[in-house]
């Protein structure tokens, strides 16, 4: 009796030492990963301004996001749409597309952006982005 | 200055929720302080998130004085009352001695490292996850812009609501928006390193629960595991809100847990009130609280658990409810529904029996393929599923059926989730590819909880002491 519960408890030891080594091989992967990229890049832009930040990560779209700042009043209702329209679903171009229709509202507030589909026609003005152009910054996602 | 300034909003936070539970808060066992500190920033957040909330609605503009002066008035009551013994609070005592093997101090460098990174990596940038800047950033810009809560906008304009859910629930955005007034501008980069603060949560409390019943090297082995679930560390410094739904969720169904094992009803209220803030957090919150309702049920009818069962349930019932209540009123008035629900549910009795048929081969697929994915899950899964045979098999401790009875019933419900959604197969195949991880984090640090009860067995303190469990 006594040596079956022992069998036991070692089973139990071997499968959690077995589990771990596993684990540890893929852990340790992407630990050295996220060293690599601490030292690289993280330690080095944590420092940077919020501004400088936004830049990084949209790039060109950030600097247009501010341009269109400055030409449109605080309030101001506005039509935002990408260039070409419509593009394909699932596409690289549609992804764009949607990243910067979506992400006009975060940048552009207290101005208004609607999609095109939901414009009232008060609106008079509208922007239109180009996808095409290499506006992403190094961090997008 | 400004990293001056964060400090001290999370300082308020934090004795906030340190006078909230030296009122309300009195455990029949000593928590050790460390414990407290995480306790106090769960329920600091919660207050501070909807103080903001509840005051937007009066008529004086939100800024820092003002929502510090209710906190003041709390602090000034608390200090009246407990006089010097407001900053005493009796020490957890243990008689064990802690011998750490020079392995386990290895992967405890390994979880401060992670801890480091997630922080670092949150600073790093600002916010760059679609839901993080589109739902919850977006909301506590508007906050902070208007110094109110903008009721027309949640009502009227159509132009808000493609970034962001209008009905998602408010506490994350108003937290952040507390933030901001502090720091006296929007600024990503610290709303993200304040959610990462519930990374170190998770961590905490999971080290907590477990360190009550297990040998410290099996309790940081596991910490290790939990910090590098890969799904986990993606998630924790972008902004995302699932960590603060797990931190919620997870510390509420741990607390309920350790009332079904010490049967002290001061846990049962502490974890019905952090499932009603997760509630607030994310509308995955009241799937997971139905679901805890569910498995307390089933608990309460399969298990003889020697506590109330009746107060079991009524707590895990309404007190979640009674806190979410005034979103649920605020829903209902302002007529805000859930977009893709919106129009589609009559048809829906029509159509399953074809709908399960077509969608049940997909989500399996996609479900199976992502579990088994190592880059996303390391082995956890499989690990869950090995452990849960073996349970079946020769359990070590039955109670463990409750998370059981909450991973499968939460996995059921996102499944029923996805065969209704109002979509067609193709958009249905992206969807679940965009929130399948997000589903299966929530239940993630349960998982490893359940594993870590049954492998546990060699390294429970009451066992090594060779008591009968």
């Amino acid at each position: 009796m006594k040596t079956k519960k022992m069998y036991i408890i070692d089973r139990n030891k071997v499968l959690i030492i077995m589990a771990l080594i596993i684990w540890c091989f893929f852990s340790f992967r992407m630990i050295t990963a996220q060293l690599k990229i601490a030292f690289k890049t993280y330690f080095k832009i944590c420092a940077l301004t919020l501004e400088q930040k936004y830049r990084l990560m949209d790039g060109r779209f950030y600097d247009f996001m501010q341009f269109c700042k400055e030409k449109n009043p605080e309030g101001d209702s506005i039509i935002f749409k990408c260039a070409p329209i419509d593009p394909e679903f699932r596409t690289q171009q549609w992804f764009s597309a949607e990243y910067f229709l979506g992400r006009s509202p975060y940048y552009l507030y207290p101005r208004k952006i609607f999609r095109e589909k939901d414009a009232t026609p008060e609106i008079k003005h509208q922007i239109v982005y180009d996808i095409n152009a290499n506006t992403f910054g190094l961090y997008s996602r | 200055m400004l990293f001056l300034r964060f400090i001290f909003s999370i300082f308020s936070i934090l004795i906030t929720g340190y006078i909230i539970l030296k009122l309300f808060f009195h455990p029949k066992e000593r928590l050790p302080f460390g414990e407290i500190i995480i306790l106090a920033f769960g329920i600091g957040v919660g207050f501070a998130g909807l103080e903001t909330l509840f005051l937007s609605f009066t008529k004086y503009p939100l800024n820092t004085g003002y929502l510090l002066s209710f906190q003041f008035m709390l602090l000034v009551i608390a200090i009246f009352k407990f006089k010097k013994s407001f900053f005493y609070w009796k020490k957890s005592y243990t008689d064990e001695k802690v011998t750490y093997s020079p392995l386990t101090l290895f992967f405890l460098l390994i979880i401060l490292w992670e801890i480091i990174y997630i922080f670092l990596e949150a600073f790093s940038l600002p916010f760059t996850a679609w839901d993080a800047w589109g739902n919850w950033g977006f909301k506590a810009k508007i906050i902070f812009s208007e110094k109110t809560f903008p009721l027309k906008l949640w009502t009227e304009l159509p132009w808000i609501k493609h970034p962001a859910h209008l009905d998602y629930p408010l506490l994350i955005p108003f937290t952040e928006a507390y933030i901001y007034f502090f720091l006296g501008q929007v600024h990503d980069a610290f709303a993200k390193l304040f959610c990462s603060f519930y990374y170190l949560g998770i961590i905490s409390l999971f080290y907590y629960h477990l360190k009550k019943r297990f040998n410290i090297n099996f309790v940081l082995v596991s910490c290790f595991c939990l910090a590098t679930i890969p799904n986990i560390l993606m998630m924790a410094p972008t902004g995302y809100m699932e960590m603060a739904l797990i931190f919620y969720i997870t510390g509420g169904i741990f607390y309920i847990w350790r009332y079904l094992e010490e049967k002290d009803i001061s846990f049962l209220s502490l974890g019905s009130i952090f499932i009603g803030l997760g509630m607030w957090t994310k509308n995955e919150g009241f799937s997971l609280w139905l679901t805890l309702f569910l498995s307390s049920l089933l608990m309460c009818l399969l298990f003889r658990l020697n506590i109330d069962k009746k107060r079991l349930l009524i707590s895990v019932l309404f007190i979640p409810l009674l806190i979410f209540s005034p979103w649920i009123i605020f829903k209902y008035i302002f007529g805000l529904k859930a977009e893709f629900f919106a129009s589609s549910l009559q048809n829906l009795v029509k159509d399953l029996p074809i709908l399960l048929r077509e969608r049940m081969p997909l989500i399996f697929n996609i479900l199976i393929k992502n579990c088994l994915d190592f880059k996303k899950w390391n082995i956890l899964w499989f690990g869950f599923v090995f452990t849960l045979i073996w349970f079946l098999i020769k359990p070590y401790k039955k109670l463990s059926m409750f998370f059981i009875f909450i991973i499968i019933l939460q996995i059921i419900f996102d499944f029923v989730i996805y065969i209704i959604w109002p979509v067609n197969l193709f958009e249905l195949e992206l969807h679940i590819f965009n929130s399948v991880d997000r589903l299966l984090v929530d239940i993630a640090p349960l998982a490893l909880f359940f594993i870590c009860q049954q492998l546990g067995k060699r390294f429970d303190k009451n066992y090594m002491k060779g008591s009968k469990i």
